[in-house]
C-alpha cells in the first residue's frame, strides 16, 4: 500500500515534467529548433490512440474474450497499411485547405456548409465526451486502488467523496490548465501546437515503457516466460478457452476491425495528431509501419497479463480493468506499481489533451463562431479586435467539454466497463467515414447527402448505442432497454426492427452505417450540387492533380481594397501575425504592400486560407466575404465568364478586321494626304504662274506702248505691227483672265450649267468651224470621222465646244511642223460616246501624260511660249468633261503624235449615274 | 527491366493480404488445440501475422522513400504559411 503523501506528489511532479516539456517544445518552435520535426515524434504522438482504454481496457477485455481484444489494433494497422491512398490524401487535402479539424475536413468538402460542419461539431462532442470522462474515471480508479490495496472495499465510492477531494476533478483541472496553455497559445490553430504534440510523444514513451514493464515482471518475474505462463493457463479449462475465439466471436471481430479502421482517422484526436499537427508529408512514410509496430509492442503483454490475472485473483475478486495495476501490488512491488499509475495516467491525460483541443477547435470554428458571425444583431463582423473573443471561445469550450465529461464521469460512467464506453465513442465516430472516404474518392458526393447520412448515422448510432447506456445508469427507464419504447418489440434498441443474434456494437454499427451509407449514396445521388461543392469535390478528389498549382485562386470574384482585407485579419489573428503573413506573401511574389490597394483573388484566396487557419473554412467564408464586394463565382457565371470569352474572341476577331480595315483608311489618308499636299504646291505654283502668266503678256502691252509712246516717228506699218502685237497680248490676257475665272468657278461650283440632251455633231462642226482658221493658217491638214447621225449625249453645247476648240488648237500647235496632221474621229460605244483628237506631234512622256491635265503644265517646255498656251486649257476641259460625267484621257509614245480621247454619256447612263449620286 | 509495380499497388497489395491474414476465415485454422514453441497457435499466429504485415508494410514505404528521388527535409520546420508552395515531394506513383 502507498501512501497518499508518496502518490500525489509523484503524480504532480509528472504533471509539472509534462508542463516543462511542453513549454520547452513551444520555445523551440519558437526559435525555429523545431523538436517535434521528425517521424519519431510524429508516430509517437499518433500513438495517444493508445489510451488508458488501452493501457487498462485491454486486459479487461481479454481476460473475458480472449484475442478478441486485438482487433482494436489491427484495423488501425490495415489503415496505415492503405496509407497511400487513405490517410496521404487526407494530409495532402488538409495542407492545402489549412484545414483545422475534423468538422472543418468535412464541411470543406461539401461546399463549406455551416451546417455540416456544426452537426459534426455536435456528433463528436457527443460521441468523445463519454471517452474523456472513461479516461477520468480510470485516472480516478487507479488512484485510488493505489492508495487502498488490497483492502479494495475501503476505496470510497465516487459519490461519497466531495468533489474538490476528488482526484478525477484535480486531474481535470490539471489538464484544464495545461490545455488552455498549450493549446490555445496562438490563434491560427493551424499553426502547431509544437509543445502539447511534444508532450503527448513523451507520454506515449512514458506508457508503453510502463506497460512493458508490468509485462515482462509479469511473464518474467511471476512465471518462468511465456511457454510456462500459457502452460500454466492452458491447464485450467476455464481459462485455456480464452487461446481461441469464441462462439459470435468472429461477427464482433468483423466489427472491431472495420470500427477501429475508421476510429484511426475518424476519432477527432487521432485527426488531430495524424493530420492537423503533421509538420511534414514525408514523415508519415515512416509512421505508416512505425506505428503498427508500436501497437504491436504495447498488445504482446495483454493476454499475459490477463492470464496471470485470472490465476493470481481467481473468482473475480478483482476487477479485470485493475490487472495491470493490482498485479504488481499484490507482488508488493510498490515502485513498478507506481510506475505503472504514472503510465496509465500518461495514456489518460495525453488522450484528455489532444481530444480536448481538437474539440474546442471545432467548437469554436465550427459550432459558436459561425453562428455569432451570421447573428446580425452582434454586428461581430464590423468588429475592430477579435482575437481576444476567440481565445476566450476556444478556453471557454476547453473548460466546457471537461467540466461536462466531469460530470458525465461522476453520475453515468461509473456503471459501465471502460470497453463499452470506448467502443460507443468509436462507432459515434465511424459515423464521419462515409463522409470523409465517399468525399475524397467521389466526386458526386454532395452536402444533402452528407448531411443525411450524418443525421442518419447519428441518430441511429444514439438509439441503438448512446440511449441504452443513459438508460442503463438510470437516466432513461431501463423498460427502454429491455422491452423497447412503450414496450414495441420491433423498435427494440438492441434488436432493431428484429435485427438479432448480434451484439450490441455489431448491431448499433450495422444499423447507423446502414443508414449513414444509403442516406449518404441516395442524398447524393438525388441532390442538386451547388458549384462550390463541385469545385471543392474536383479539390478534394484531384488533390494530387491540383495542389502543384496555385488552385481556387479564381474562386474570389468582385474586389475588395488590400485594407480591408488586412483589417479582417489582423482582427482574428492579431496585428504581428497579419504583418508577418502577408509580408511573406508579398516577398514571395515581389509585391509592395505599401502600393497594394486593391486585393486580387489570389490575396483574397491566401487571405480566406489564412482565416480558415484560425475560425475554419466556414467563418472564413463569411467573414471574407463580409469585405468582398461581389460574391463567390457561381457556375453560371462561369459558364457566363465562358460565353463572354468567346465572345471576347470574336470582338478580337473583328477588331482585327477593323483594324485592317483602319489600315487601308489609313493608308488610303495617307494617300489623300500626299496628294493635298502636292495640291497645296500645286496652288501655290498656279499662284505664282499666274503671276507670270499675267505679267508675260502685261510686259509686251507695256513696252510696246512705251515704245510707241517714246517713238513718235515710227512709220505707219511698224506702228500696226506693234499695236497688233498690243491687241494680241491684251486678247491673250483677256482669255487667260477668263480661264482662270472659269476655272475658279468650276471648281468652286459657282459654274452655270446649260445641261440638255443633245446631238454633239453640231457642236463638234462649231468647233471646227471656229478653228478652221488656224488650221489654215498653219497648213495643217484636218481628217474628220463624222457619221451623219451620232447618239444624243447629255451634255452643255457651248462647254463642249470650248472642250473641242481647245483639243483642236492643242492639236494644231503641237503637230508635226513640216507634215502636220488631226484627226478626229467619233466612236459610239454602250455607254457612252468617245470623241477622239489625235495629231501626230512628238508625243508626250509618261510623265508628261500624268501632269497634262494640271494647271499650268505647259506642256513640251520648248513651246511653252507660244502665244496661244495658257497651261490651263486642258484642265478647264477636264473640269467640263468630268462634269458632263464622261472621262479625259491622253494616249500618246513619244515621237509618234498624241491622242487625246474623252467620253460623253449619254442621257440615261448620265441620269443613272446621277441617280446614283443623289443616293 | 522486370516490373515490380507501383507503390500504390504494393501498399494495396499489402492491405488486401492484410485483410485475408487476419480474416475469419484464416483464423479459424488456428483457432485449435494447437501449441507452438509453449504458446498457443491463434496467439503466436495473429502476432506473427502482424509483424509481418508491419514489415513489408516497412519494407515498401522506404523501398518508395529511396527510389522515388525523395529529399527528406529532415530538421526543418516549414513555415506553415508557405509550407504547401515549397517543393514538396508528391504522393505521386512511382514509375518503373
Amino acid at each position: 500500500m502507498l501512501s497518499g503523501w508518496v502518490v500525489l506528489p509523484v503524480a504532480c511532479a509528472y504533471l509539472c515534467l509534462l508542463f516543462a516539456i511542453a513549454y520547452y517544445g513551444d520555445k523551440r518552435a519558437e526559435e525555429g529548433r523545431s523538436l517535434i520535426a521528425n517521424p519519431y515524434i510524429y508516430t509517437l504522438s499518433i500513438a495517444v490512440y493508445c489510451t488508458s482504454w488501452t493501457f487498462y481496457g485491454s486486459v479487461g477485455r481479454a481476460a473475458q474474450a480472449g484475442v478478441a481484444f486485438l482487433p482494436i489494433y489491427l484495423g488501425p494497422t490495415l489503415t496505415f497499411v492503405l496509407w497511400w491512398f487513405v490517410l496521404a490524401k487526407i494530409i495532402r487535402i488538409s495542407k492545402v485547405n489549412r484545414i483545422t479539424s475534423i468538422a472543418d475536413f468535412i464541411s470543406s468538402r461539401y461546399g463549406k456548409s455551416t451546417m455540416i460542419s456544426g452537426l459534426v461539431t455536435v456528433i463528436a462532442v457527443v460521441g468523445i465526451m463519454p471517452y474523456i470522462s472513461l479516461q477520468l474515471k480510470a485516472v480516478s480508479t487507479s488512484f485510488n486502488l493505489l492508495l487502498h490495496y488490497p483492502n479494495l472495499e475501503a476505496s470510497p465510492r465516487i459519490f461519497e467523496v466531495p468533489f474538490p477531494a476528488d482526484t478525477a476533478f484535480l486531474v481535470t483541472t490539471a489538464l484544464a490548465i495545461f490545455t488552455i496553455l498549450f493549446g490555445t497559445r496562438q490563434i491560427d490553430a493551424a499553426e502547431h501546437h509544437e509543445g502539447m504534440v511534444a508532450a503527448i510523444a513523451f507520454e506515449s514513451i512514458v506508457k508503453l515503457v510502463a506497460f512493458l514493464a508490468v509485462g515482462l515482471f509479469v511473464t518474467f518475474g511471476l512465471y518462468g516466460g511465456f511457454a510456462d505462463l500459457f502452460a500454466v493457463a492452458g491447464a485450467r479449462p476455464e481459462i485455456a478457452r480464452l487461446f481461441s475465439i469464441q462462439d459470435g466471436g468472429y461477427s464482433q471481430w468483423v466489427t472491431l476491425t472495420l470500427l477501429s479502421m475508421a476510429a484511426i482517422i475518424c476519432l477527432p484526436r487521432q485527426f488531430q495528431v495524424t493530420v492537423v499537427e503533421n509538420v511534414d508529408e514525408t514523415h508519415l512514410h515512416k509512421a505508416v509501419w512505425l506505428f503498427p509496430l508500436y501497437l504491436l509492442a504495447i498488445n504482446i503483454f495483454v493476454l499475459p497479463i490477463a492470464l496471470a490475472g485470472l490465476m493470481q485473483f481467481p473468482g473475480g475478486s478483482v476487477d479485470a480493468d485493475t490487472f495491470v495495476l493490482t498485479l504488481p501490488l499484490a507482488a508488493e512491488q510498490d515502485g513498478l506499481a507506481l510506475f505503472v499509475f504514472i503510465g496509465g495516467l500518461s495514456a489518460a491525460t495525453g488522450m484528455v489533451i489532444v481530444a480536448t483541443i481538437a474539440l474546442s477547435t471545432m467548437v469554436c470554428n465550427d459550432l459558436v463562431m459561425p453562428t455569432l458571425l451570421r447573428l446580425p444583431g452582434l454586428r461581430l463582423s464590423e468588429e475592430r479586435d477579435l482575437t481576444g473573443l476567440l481565445l476566450a471561445i476556444r478556453r471557454g469550450s476547453i473548460i466546457l467539454i471537461l467540466a461536462m465529461s466531469y460530470i458525465y464521469y461522476r453520475y453515468i460512467g461509473e456503471s459501465y466497463a471502460l470497453v463499452t464506453i470506448g467502443l460507443v465513442s468509436f462507432a459515434a465516430a465511424a459515423q464521419f467515414a462515409p463522409a470523409i472516404i465517399g468525399g475524397i474518392f467521389w466526386k458526386g458526393g454532395t452536402r444533402t447527402g452528407a448531411l443525411i447520412g450524418l443525421s442518419l448515422g447519428f441518430a441511429l448510432w444514439a438509439y441503438t448505442l448512446f440511449l441504452p447506456s443513459m438508460a442503463r445508469s438510470g437516466w432513461l427507464s431501463l423498460a427502454f432497454v429491455e422491452q423497447g419504447p412503450f414496450g414495441i418489440e420491433l423498435l427494440h434498441p438492441y434488436r432493431l426492427f428484429g435485427l438479432e443474434g448480434l451484439d450490441q456494437v455489431t448491431h448499433a454499427l450495422f444499423w447507423s452505417l446502414f443508414g449513414n451509407i444509403g442516406g449518404y449514396i441516395i442524398g447524393s445521388l438525388f441532390s442538386q450540387e451547388s458549384a462550390l461543392e463541385r469545385i471543392q469535390a474536383a479539390i478534394f478528389v484531384d488533390v494530387f492533380r491540383h495542389s502543384e498549382s496555385q488552385r481556387g485562386s479564381g474562386l474570389w470574384r468582385g474586389t475588395a481594397t488590400f485594407a480591408d482585407v488586412y483589417d479582417v485579419v489582423v482582427r482574428f489573428l492579431g496585428k504581428q501575425p497579419a504583418d508577418r503573413a502577408f509580408a511573406r506573401y508579398a516577398a514571395e511574389r515581389n509585391l509592395n504592400l505599401d502600393r497594394l490597394e486593391e486585393a486580387d483573388s489570389r490575396l483574397l484566396h491566401f487571405t480566406e486560407r489564412l482565416l480558415a487557419g484560425a475560425i475554419g473554412a466556414a467563418s472564413a467564408r463569411v467573414m471574407l466575404a463580409s469585405v468582398v464586394k461581389g460574391e463567390m463565382i457561381r457556375i453560371d457565371e462561369v459558364m457566363k465568364i465562358l460565353d463572354e470569352t468567346s465572345q471576347v474572341i470574336e470582338y478580337s476577331h473583328r477588331l482585327e478586321q477593323k483594324s485592317s480595315e483602319l489600315e487601308h483608311a489609313y493608308s488610303d489618308l495617307r494617300a489623300a494626304n500626299q496628294r493635298l499636299t502636292e495640291l497645296d504646291r500645286l496652288k501655290d505654283d498656279f499662284i505664282s504662274t499666274v503671276s507670270h502668266e499675267l505679267r508675260t503678256p502685261l510686259t509686251s502691252i507695256r513696252s510696246f506702248s512705251e515704245i510707241l509712246f517714246d517713238n513718235p516717228s515710227l512709220d505707219l506699218a511698224q506702228r500696226g505691227a506693234f499695236l497688233n502685237v498690243i491687241i494680241k497680248e491684251s486678247e491673250r490676257l483677256t482669255r487667260l483672265i477668263n480661264q482662270i475665272l472659269d476655272l475658279a468657278k468650276m471648281e468652286a461650283g459657282r459654274m452655270e450649267w446649260k445641261m440638255a440632251d443633245l446631238d454633239p455633231g453640231p457642236a463638234i462642226e462649231e468647233a471646227l468651224a471656229a478653228t478652221h482658221g488656224l488650221f489654215r493658217e498653219r497648213g495643217v491638214a484636218l481628217e474628220v470621222d463624222l457619221p451623219a447621225r451620232l447618239p444624243a449625249v447629255h451634255a452643255d453645247q457651248d462647254r463642249l465646244v470650248q472642250v473641242l476648240v481647245n483639243l483642236l488648237s492643242n492639236a494644231v500647235k503641237f503637230c508635226d511642223p513640216e507634215d502636220g496632221r488631226v484627226t478626229v474621229e467619233t466612236r459610239p460605244q454602250a455607254a457612252d460616246l468617245l470623241i477622239v483628237v489625235g495629231d501626230n506631234g512628238v508625243g508626250l512622256s509618261r510623265e508628261e501624260q500624268r501632269r497634262a491635265f494640271e494647271k499650268f503644265q505647259a506642256l513640251r517646255e520648248d513651246l511653252a511660249h507660244n502665244l496661244q498656251g495658257t497651261g490651263l486649257g486642258l484642265p478647264i476641259c477636264r473640269q467640263i468633261v468630268e462634269h458632263f460625267g464622261g472621262r479625259i484621257w491622253v494616249e500618246s509614245k513619244p515621237g509618234q503624235g498624241a491622242r487625246f480621247a474623252f467620253t460623253l454619256p449619254y442621257p440615261e447612263a448620265a441620269r443613272a449615274a446621277l441617280g446614283t449620286a443623289a443616293k | 527491366m522486370p516490373r515490380r509495380g507501383t507503390s500504390g499497388e504494393r501498399h494495396l497489395a499489402l492491405f488486401l493480404l492484410g485483410l485475408v491474414l487476419l480474416s475469419p476465415p484464416l483464423l479459424s485454422i488456428f483457432d485449435g488445440p494447437g501449441w507452438l514453441f509453449g504458446i498457443p497457435l491463434l496467439y503466436i499466429y495473429l502476432f506473427a501475422a502482424w509483424g509481418a504485415l508491419i514489415c513489408l508494410t516497412a519494407l515498401a514505404a522506404e523501398r518508395w522513400r529511396r527510389f522515388s528521388g525523395h529529399r527528406p527535409q529532415a530538421g526543418r520546420k516549414q513555415d506553415p504559411l508557405t509550407r504547401d508552395n515549397l517543393g514538396q515531394d508528391r504522393f505521386g506513383q512511382e514509375g518503373d
